[in-house]
């Protein structure tokens, strides 16, 4: 286990952290984006833990930007509140913004850019419609190829900003794209959504939150934020009973949503980095997911290289991250069309 | 003036500041408003005063600093 | 210990394998690189910062590093990285120092929220900090140079840090980047100062660095409190002039100048409104450099009497 998911894992290590352990954890925390969340699990542990003054020094940083954040969060919620508030169709809030308003426990420390949502694919006109009649607007910069990718290939249209905010919005109608080798009926989302109380908007179950976090971790071209998804799904699943139906429900509906693959990779990882123990049943269901062994050992080998590094020296690791983002478009996209979004990329980098 | 709810800050000229103020506590109607702010700046009660008022006030809540009911 | 106290060899060695650590204002840094003449102008520039432990714990880590590859000797680039984040573009190899500036400037406007940082000179005399917000044409560097160079002390050429517990300016002094013509005209208006070598076609042009004065690197852990706050403007030829400037407007000007202004919310409304009422307010314009030096030293002396 690295510095980081000691930390994270069990705070009570941090008291007796010496000097250069408390210097590698904050280089482990910056490179995963997790500096927030550390700080905010130091403050809840109260003062059993002392930091040294560089590390309070660097949370007290970090707190302002979270709290601004949390201010631009709320601010752009009510906004979209008054602007869907003559539409009638469910909205689904996902990740972080969804975290926040249901106040779950990974929304702690968790800095987000952007709010996503999730609308039934047969009203996505009339929401888009809705927000751009509110004053959302989409980036003049974006070529028309972006554009068609979002929307043709992708699962969502391209981010909207409000001209005088600065958080986009990003609006799916799907949580995996069109195009790619696994089909999810976004329907059964919405089925099972949870209503949030004095709201009108809703967040996926606990069951879909999970697994939609689990195809976000391994389905995302951004692997920086990798180590981040999974200490979210382990909060996400430490939330849970061991006997709750939560974990009779899970591998069901992940047969469902045809998300089994990335669902075993998430709660394989979890046990293997973070030493967490999933439910017995649960996890022997789910192993029944897991893909050949030569896949299985390779995928393995780099999950751990990417998303848990042994040492400072191993953060950045060009080859494996670049298999990954390959593997990540693969997924996305038929090969040919893949081949064409590479080299499209490839030209507008180098030009 | 800093809005705590928006996270924005307003440069506001006197008219408006007043304006604010007056609504800090309690809710008025424009012509209320625009009776005390004539009488605080010495000036007529006149229609085009009135106007200057209700102008203001639209200002103010297009910035969401008021609502207008 | 101060970073004078290290052999140029001990400083190649630390900074190529535990890391050189030093004080750099609130800031603890640590930089791991094997560019040996980058450890020397280190070395060279901050000698009277005070060196950190090998095992002391710093907020920022680090590398510059060479390109890899077939790069590594055609056109070599130098690479900033934090914690294998790499905010921006390699520069050439032997930009590598203005490259650090730059970047470290970066780490500290992006993450050192709990200041209310402004884009400003600040320097302090008798006890009192002049704040000088910069704008584009200003010309903040160039006066900022000459006044230390007649004994103010240097806060920072680019960042006026308010600590909003405070309401006190936090020193950050380091080198001053002179760009272009103001390279000639400082060094002949302050021939006793220490200057860096001159790195041509940087992004910003020529670039040539002034040390901060040793006396300003030993003081700087003291804060001041901000007495002035005034809008330099440079036009060739203009009459030297001080004209009040009203608060409103200095607090307007401010928070637009400021790095992070809204991300401090209502705290920094009543940071900066406070700095406003507090501080005296002008704008300044010259056209002469040492007329905008003797005329800000006349006045910070006859507040003294």
């Amino acid at each position: 286990m690295n510095i980081l998911i000691r930390a994270l894992t069990n705070g009570n290590e941090l008291k007796t952290f010496s000097a250069l352990q408390w210097d590698e954890l904050l280089r482990f925390a910056r490179n995963g984006k997790l500096m927030a969340t550390l700080s905010a699990m130091i403050n809840k542990l109260g003062g059993q833990i002392t930091p040294p003054k560089t590390a309070l020094h660097l949370f007290a940083g970090e707190k302002v930007r979270f709290d601004y954040m949390l201010l631009q969060v709320e601010r752009e919620l009510y906004e979209l509140e008054k602007a869907f508030k003559s539409t009638n169709f469910p909205i689904i809030l996902l990740k972080g913004a969804a975290y926040i308003a249901a106040d779950l426990k990974p929304a702690a420390g968790r800095l987000l850019s952007d709010i996503d949502i999730l609308v039934p694919k047969r009203h996505l006109a009339e929401a888009e419609a809705c927000l751009r009649k509110h004053g959302w607007q989409s980036d003049q910069d974006i070529s028309a190829y972006d554009e068609r990718y979002y929307r043709d290939w992708m699962h969502e249209i391209p981010p909207l900003r409000h001209p005088t905010r600065h958080l986009e919005v990003d609006m799916h109608y799907n949580l995996v794209p069109l195009t790619g080798r696994i089909k999810v009926d976004a329907e059964m989302l919405f089925s099972d959504a949870v209503k949030l109380p004095n709201s009108s908007f809703s967040v996926l179950s606990p069951v879909d939150r999970l697994l939609h976090s689990a195809t976000h971790l391994l389905y995302n071209d951004e692997l920086r934020g990798g180590i981040r998804d999974l200490a979210d799904m382990r909060l996400l699943c430490l939330a849970e009973a061991h006997d709750s139906p939560f974990w009779k429900t899970l591998p069901e509906r992940a047969k469902e949503l045809n998300m089994e693959r990335p669902l075993f990779y998430a709660l394989d990882a979890l046990e293997r980095l973070f030493a967490y123990s999933v439910p017995s049943d649960a996890m022997l269901k789910c192993r029944e997911f897991a893909p050949a062994t030569l896949q299985l050992f390779i995928m393995r080998r780099l999950i751990d290289r990417v998303l848990a590094p042994k040492t400072v020296d191993q953060f950045y690791v060009p080859v494996s991250e670049w298999l990954l983002f390959v593997r990540s478009h693969w997924l996305r996209m038929p090969p040919v069309m893949l081949c064409k979004h590479l080299f499209h990329k490839w030209r507008t980098n180098t030009q | 003036m800093y809005d705590r709810r928006t996270g924005e800050t307003h440069y506001l000229s006197l008219l408006p500041a007043e304006i604010l103020l007056l609504l800090e506590n309690q809710s008025r109607s424009a012509h209320d408003i625009a009776t005390i702010v004539a009488e605080a700046c010495e000036h007529p009660m006149t229609e085009e005063w009135q106007t200057n008022i209700d102008k203001a006030l639209d200002g103010l809540s297009q910035l969401d600093l008021i609502q207008q009911q | 210990m101060k970073i004078a106290d290290l052999s140029i060899r001990d400083g190649i060695k630390k900074a190529a394998t535990s890391g050189l650590r030093y004080q750099a204002g609130p800031f603890a840094v640590c930089i791991y690189t094997r560019n040996t003449s980058l450890v020397e102008l280190i070395l060279r520039f901050y000698n009277q910062s005070t060196l950190l432990e090998d095992d002391a714990v710093c907020q920022f880590h680090i590398d510059v590093l060479r390109s890899g590859g077939l790069r590594r000797f055609i056109r070599p680039k130098a690479i900033f990285s934090i914690d294998a984040i790499r905010p921006f573009d390699p520069y050439p190899y032997d930009q590598a120092f203005p490259m650090l500036e730059w970047g470290l400037n970066w780490c500290i406007g992006s993450t050192a929220h709990q200041y209310l940082i402004l884009h400003s000179a600040v320097v302090e005399r008798n006890g009192k900090a002049l704040v000088l917000p910069a704008q584009p044409g200003s010309g903040k560097s160039t006066l900022c140079a000459g006044l230390i160079s007649r004994g103010w002390r240097l806060l920072s050429d680019e960042f006026g840090i308010i600590d909003q517990k405070t309401g006190m300016m936090v020193p950050l002094p380091r080198v001053i980047p002179l760009k272009n013509e103001s390279i000639e005209l400082v060094q002949h208006y302050a021939p006793e100062a220490v200057f860096g070598p001159i790195f041509r076609k940087t992004r910003k042009g020529d670039v040539c660095h002034m040390a901060p004065p040793p006396s300003s690197l030993q003081r700087q852990l003291e804060q001041a409190k901000p007495a002035w706050v005034i809008f330099p403007k440079y036009k060739h030829g203009q009459k030297t002039e001080l004209k009040v400037e009203d608060k409103g407007v200095a607090f307007t000007r401010m928070s637009n100048n400021a790095f992070n202004y809204p991300m401090t919310m209502g705290r920094g409304f009543q940071t900066l409104t406070g700095l406003a009422k507090q501080a005296q307010c002008f704008s300044l314009q010259s056209g002469d450099l040492d007329e905008a030096v003797t005329l800000l030293t006349q006045l910070a002396d006859e507040c003294e009497t």
